[in-house]
């Protein structure tokens, strides 16, 4: 909670006397799970949830400093940390089609995303099959949601952008 | 969008030009309002990055299997959007917050990458300020989970750039505890 949320609160009570000059701009980066959940993670899932709900309370208060304030929530997107997962297969190529599954399995050190943590390539697989896309998003297309929101959203403050591959639409299995 | 003149003088040295902008991996990008270098008329139009001598982009998010074919194709249409501005990125030294420093960084925006990592964070920087746009990146390491960390972050980016627009907070961890208390994290 410190860390996913009181340094949200505190930067940005920092920084705004900055934006206002400027009449800047705020982006918090929630997560669909502040949604709809996740398992074994109640108190990240509460964070970002309250880091969803902060960012609309905020962007009204803004409003009359002329600061805008929204919210990123990312689904399934290839970072170190799902590379971490699948660190012992001997190639990687994401985001992309699914590989042919590697053997041996090995521990996944890091559960991110998916369950299947004992096999690495079946996290992954796992994890593309989540979005309707079917492949995981990149750190430079969540960055350029960002920036698409900083410099061209204009009239746009207190919402949260879902940038999942549609990961959220259907049903999933359950 | 339109490039934002500076506010004071101690501002001008980061402001980058047109065609500095154009040093970044961009292969077009957009300038609007105003005359520029490409636009003597002042009507908005599309430039491309090699018309300024843009170099080929030797892409470091190789570690993420991202190929430099798909870095660049991924950063189009990004120059010049975001020029003469500042924006902080929290958790900028990797994942989704690299991505946003890059994007920013090709936007040509001054980027401050705060993260606790020193090492991801300063390499970062380094090899952002190689592209000859000097001065454009600058790294804060910053354990956001410090409140007085963040004071400092915010006061060290407004000194060395005069201005904030933008605040990206990235800089946030994933814990997910299973019953047997074996505790992983991860960061989003």
């Amino acid at each position: 909670m410190q860390l996913n949320f009181v340094s949200v609160f505190a930067l940005c009570k920092f920084a705004l006397p900055h934006l206002r000059k400027q009449r800047g701009n705020v982006i918090n980066m929630s997560s669909l799970v502040g949604v709809f959940g996740q398992s074994k993670a109640t108190s990240y899932a509460a964070t970002k949830g309250a880091t969803t709900a902060f960012t609309k309370a905020l962007a009204i208060d803004e409003a009359v400093h002329g600061v805008r304030v929204n919210a990123v929530s990312p689904g399934n997107i290839w970072t170190p940390l799902w590379k971490v997962c699948v660190a012992h297969r001997p190639t990687t190529s994401p985001p992309g089609p699914t590989q042919p599954r590697a053997s041996p399995p090995a521990r996944c050190p890091a559960q991110a995303g998916a369950d299947a943590d004992a096999d690495p390539t079946a996290a992954r697989e796992a994890g593309q099959r989540v979005q309707v896309m079917g492949r995981m998003g990149t750190v430079l297309e969540a960055g350029r949601l960002c920036l698409c929101i900083a410099a061209d959203l204009t009239f746009t403050t207190g919402v949260d952008h879902i940038i999942s591959g549609g990961a959220e639409i259907g049903y999933g299995m359950k | 969008m339109t490039t934002v003149p500076a506010e004071s003088s101690t501002t001008d040295a980061f402001v980058r030009s047109e065609a500095a902008a154009f040093a970044t991996v961009s292969r077009t990008g957009y300038f609007g309002e105003g005359a520029t270098d490409s636009n003597s008329t002042g009507n908005p139009r599309i430039v491309l990055g090699e018309w300024y001598g843009q170099t080929p982009h030797a892409a470091s998010l190789g570690s993420l299997g991202l190929s430099s074919v798909a870095v660049t194709a991924q950063l189009q249409n990004c120059a010049g959007r975001y020029a003469g501005k500042t924006v902080i990125v929290t958790g900028g030294g990797r994942g989704i917050g690299e991505g946003c420093i890059r994007v920013f960084f090709e936007a040509s925006a001054n980027v401050v990458i705060a993260d606790r990592d020193e090492a991801t964070g300063s390499a970062l920087a380094a090899e952002l300020n190689a592209r000859g746009a000097p001065n454009a990146a600058l790294f804060v390491a910053t354990d956001v989970s410090v409140v007085a960390q963040l004071q400092r972050l915010v006061d060290e980016a407004v000194a060395r750039f005069g201005r904030l627009d933008c605040v990206v907070d990235a800089g946030t961890r994933r814990t997910r505890r299973s019953t047997s208390s074996r505790s992983t994290t991860c960061r989003t």
